[in-house]
Order: structure tokens, then C-alpha cells, then sequence
């Protein structure tokens, strides 16, 4: 499926295999003021391919594109998403891989939003501090403490409608 | 020799016997030895030495089938009388096989007994799952009609309350917060619709721009056509005109 990766969790994970290649996921976490920790509620990584780990290493950070992925998968409660490789830059994304904190619109709580449009992919939570990384389709909506936000597609990714409660 | 001495004197001593036998048979000389000639059938001489059979041939198939001539319904007869001397005939025997036959029936008793017991065990359990739903109905049953009861009740109270104080009352809070929350749920899917709608119309707007504009361009391009060939026509016809009068003044 075709993905545009807007942005992704604080917590990267390295391992290196036997045969000496690197494997690099990456996840959500909050700081506590010494380190950053999982804290997950919900557990899943998005695992960087060969390309997204050149990519990585070019720019030390990924940019925001359009990657073709795998599909979301849970396997003994460990979601897992892959990048592959980039896409052309003028596919269309099927998803949004995003990642926002509680200073977004504020906490989102479990049914802040429809599950059928948005899938969760990690999850951490300390005190009324959060990070959650979620795959939303285009159009899709979030609603928080603060107000809801809607997914809006553009020609270079996408833009946040936001409506806050207060505002009304 | 001595064979044919004594062949010779017993059949003299049956002929001195005076009984009747049959026609004397003779004894003549063969080139491998004697033969015995029958005068009523003096072209079939036997061998003398030759001890004729006088076995048949189901016998003969009796002597092969049983060898040692046993007379097997004697036999079995005897076989039978002993086998009834040893059961029967015998009183341990007859001991023995009546507390065989009580065993059987006693084990056949308990058998019987443990497959009734089997099936009481079943249909008890059957009845006590019943009895343990039935229970488990009537606690959810009884546990709704409470609280029906009690949010009743706490509603009169409620009712009580505000006209004792004259304030109204409302829904509870966790009723409001809920409502809220659907509403807001609610609000942010009609949002994300509208979002969509716009995002569709926008797109539909861009499109019939697009199309006007290549509509208004094959206009204009229609109509320069249009006056280019209509030019060319004139001047075909002022051409045309210009040589019939041409023709005219050549005539007159």
C-alpha cells in the first residue's frame, strides 16, 4: 500500500543481525526528563527497510514522502508497518503515517476516532503526556480534549482542519 | 513248489468234500508260470498264485477314508456318555457352574445398576444446569429490575428534591458528558464529510474550468475557421464574377 510518512515516533531501535546488516524500527515515547521511554500502551514499530535506512542515515531523519509499505500487521500484540521503498512522487497515498502528541488538539481518548478510517500503530502514555503514531486514510477525523481535526489531501501530502471546542 | 502242493491238496480235499462248487477251474502250465483256467471262461486265465479281491469300490474308499475301520457313531456315542458322566453325572460340576451362573447374574445386576446410576448422574446434571441458569437469569433479571428500580427511585428523589428547593433538575452528569461526547464524535464526522464534499467540489470546479476553458478555445478557433473559409469564398465568387463579366464583354 502506498503510505506518505509525515512523521514518525521519538524511540529508535537498532539490532544487528548475524549477518552484520543493521534492522532499524522506530516507535513512540515520551521523555520523563532523563531518557525517553516507551511507556507503551500500545506496542508497534514501523520497521525500516533497506532504502528508508539509506534514506535515514542521508538525512538523519525521514522527510516526508510517499513510501510504498506492507500491510499493518499485529503479531503477539507487536503491530509492525514496513517501508519498503519510496513511491514516485506523484502517487497517490492510500494512508497517512502520522505521529502527534497531546499538544495537537489535546489527549485523544481510545474512541477519538473512527476506527474503520484510522488504525493505530503505537501508543505511549504517561501522566498527560501521550504520543501516538496512527495510520489514517484521507479525510479521516481525530477528536480530543481540545477539538477535533480532520485530515484534509493536497497536492504536497496533506493538511490539518482543526476545529477547537473552545473556538466555538 | 511246495504252494502248488498245497494248492493242490486243499482243492482235492474240497472236491473229496463232496460239496458243489463251481466248475473246477484248471491249472496249466504258463511260460511265466501257472494260470488258472475257468471252463466258463476259458479265455481269461488268472494267475494261480494270484489271491483275487473281493472288496468293492466303496470299500475300497472306505478302507482310505478311515484306515483304522473306527465305527465313529460308537464313537461319539461313548465320547458323549463320558462327557456326561464328567459334567452332568458330576455334583462338583453341577456346583461349580450354578455359582458361575449366580457370579454372571450378580455381575450382570451391578452392570445394570451402575448404567442407571450413570443416567440419574446425567439427568441430575442436566437438571442442575438448568436449575444454575435458570438461577443466573433470574440474578441478571433481578439485578436489572433493581436498578431500574433504583434509578427510579433516585429520579423521584431527584424530583422530590427540586420541588422541595424549586430547582430544576436535569439529566446526571455522566449522562451530559456522554451526550457531549457523541455529540463532538458526531460533529467531527459531519466535519471530516464536509471536508471531503469540499475537497470534491473543489476538484469538480477545477475540472469544469478546465473544460470551459477548452471550450471557449475550440470556440474561437471555430470561429476563425469559419471566417477564413468564408473570405476564401468571396473572393472565389468575386473571382467568378469578374470573369463572367469578362466573358459577357467578349461576347458582345
Amino acid at each position: 500500500m502506498v503510505v506518505f510518512v509525515h512523521s514518525l515516533g521519538s524511540i529508535w531501535q537498532t539490532k544487528t543481525r548475524a549477518s552484520g546488516a543493521p534492522s532499524v524500527w522506530n516507535t513512540t515515547g515520551i521523555e520523563d526528563g532523563k531518557c525517553i521511554r516507551p511507556r507503551s500502551e500500545v506496542y508497534g514499530q514501523v520497521a525500516l527497510g533497506r532504502r528508508a535506512q539509506l534514506e535515514l542515515n542521508k538525512h538523519s531523519a525521514i522527510q516526508p514522502a510517499v513510501w510504498i509499505a506492507s500491510e499493518l500487521k499485529e503479531h503477539s500484540d507487536i503491530r509492525k508497518l514496513q517501508l519498503i521503498v519510496r513511491a514516485s512522487a506523484g502517487s497517490a497515498a492510500d494512508f497517512y503515517l502520522l505521529t502527534i502528541t497531546e499538544a495537537f488538539i489535546g489527549r485523544l481518548s481510545g474512541d477519538g476516532w473512527d476506527a474503520t478510517e484510522t488504525q493505530i500503530v503505537s501508543h505511549s502514555h504517561w501522566n498527560q503526556r501521550q504520543e501516538i503514531m496512527l495510520l489514517m486514510r484521507p479525510f479521516a477525523w481525530l477528536r480530543a480534549e481540545l477539538g477535533t481535526a480532520t485530515l484534509v489531501p493536497t497536492n504536497r501530502g496533506f493538511e490539518w482542519r482543526i476545529s477547537e471546542w473552545s473556538a466555538k | 513248489m511246495t504252494c502248488r502242493a498245497l494248492v493242490g491238496a486243499l482243492l482235492i480235499c474240497a472236491s473229496s468234500n463232496g460239496q458243489q462248487t463251481p466248475p473246477q477251474a484248471h491249472y496249466v502250465q504258463s511260460g511265466t508260470g501257472d494260470v488258472t483256467v475257468n471252463p466258463n471262461q476259458p479265455d481269461r486265465p488268472v494267475p494261480a498264485n494270484h489271491a483275487q479281491s473281493h472288496e468293492t469300490m466303496v470299500e475300497f474308499y472306505m478302507k482310505a477314508l478311515n484306515p483304522h475301520q473306527i465305527n465313529w457313531g460308537t464313537e461319539i456315542d461313548r465320547r458323549m456318555a463320558v462327557l456326561a458322566a464328567q459334567s452332568i453325572g458330576n455334583p462338583y460340576f453341577r456346583l461349580s457352574a450354578f455359582q458361575t451362573t449366580v457370579i454372571l447374574f450378580l455381575l450382570l445386576v451391578c452392570w445394570l445398576w451402575w448404567d442407571k446410576m450413570w443416567q440419574t448422574k446425567w439427568v441430575a446434571a442436566e437438571s442442575l444446569t438448568d436449575a444454575i441458569n435458570a438461577k443466573r437469569l433470574a440474578d441478571h433479571r433481578a439485578m436489572e429490575a433493581i436498578g431500574q428500580y433504583n434509578r427510579h427511585i433516585e429520579m423521584c428523589n431527584r424530583v422530590i428534591e427540586g420541588q422541595e428547593s424549586g430547582i430544576s433538575i436535569g439529566k446526571a452528569t455522566s449522562d451530559w458528558q456522554r451526550e457531549v461526547r457523541d455529540l463532538q464524535t458526531q460533529l467531527a464526522t459531519e466535519k471530516a464529510r464536509s471536508a471531503k464534499l469540499e475537497a470534491a467540489l473543489n476538484e469538480r470546479n477545477q475540472i469544469q474550468e478546465q473544460l470551459e476553458h477548452r471550450l471557449t478555445e475550440a470556440e474561437k478557433l471555430m470561429q476563425e475557421r469559419q471566417n477564413s473559409s468564408n473570405s476564401e469564398l468571396l473572393a472565389r465568387l468575386r473571382r467568378a464574377e469578374a470573369e463572367l463579366a469578362n466573358r459577357k464583354a467578349v461576347r458582345k
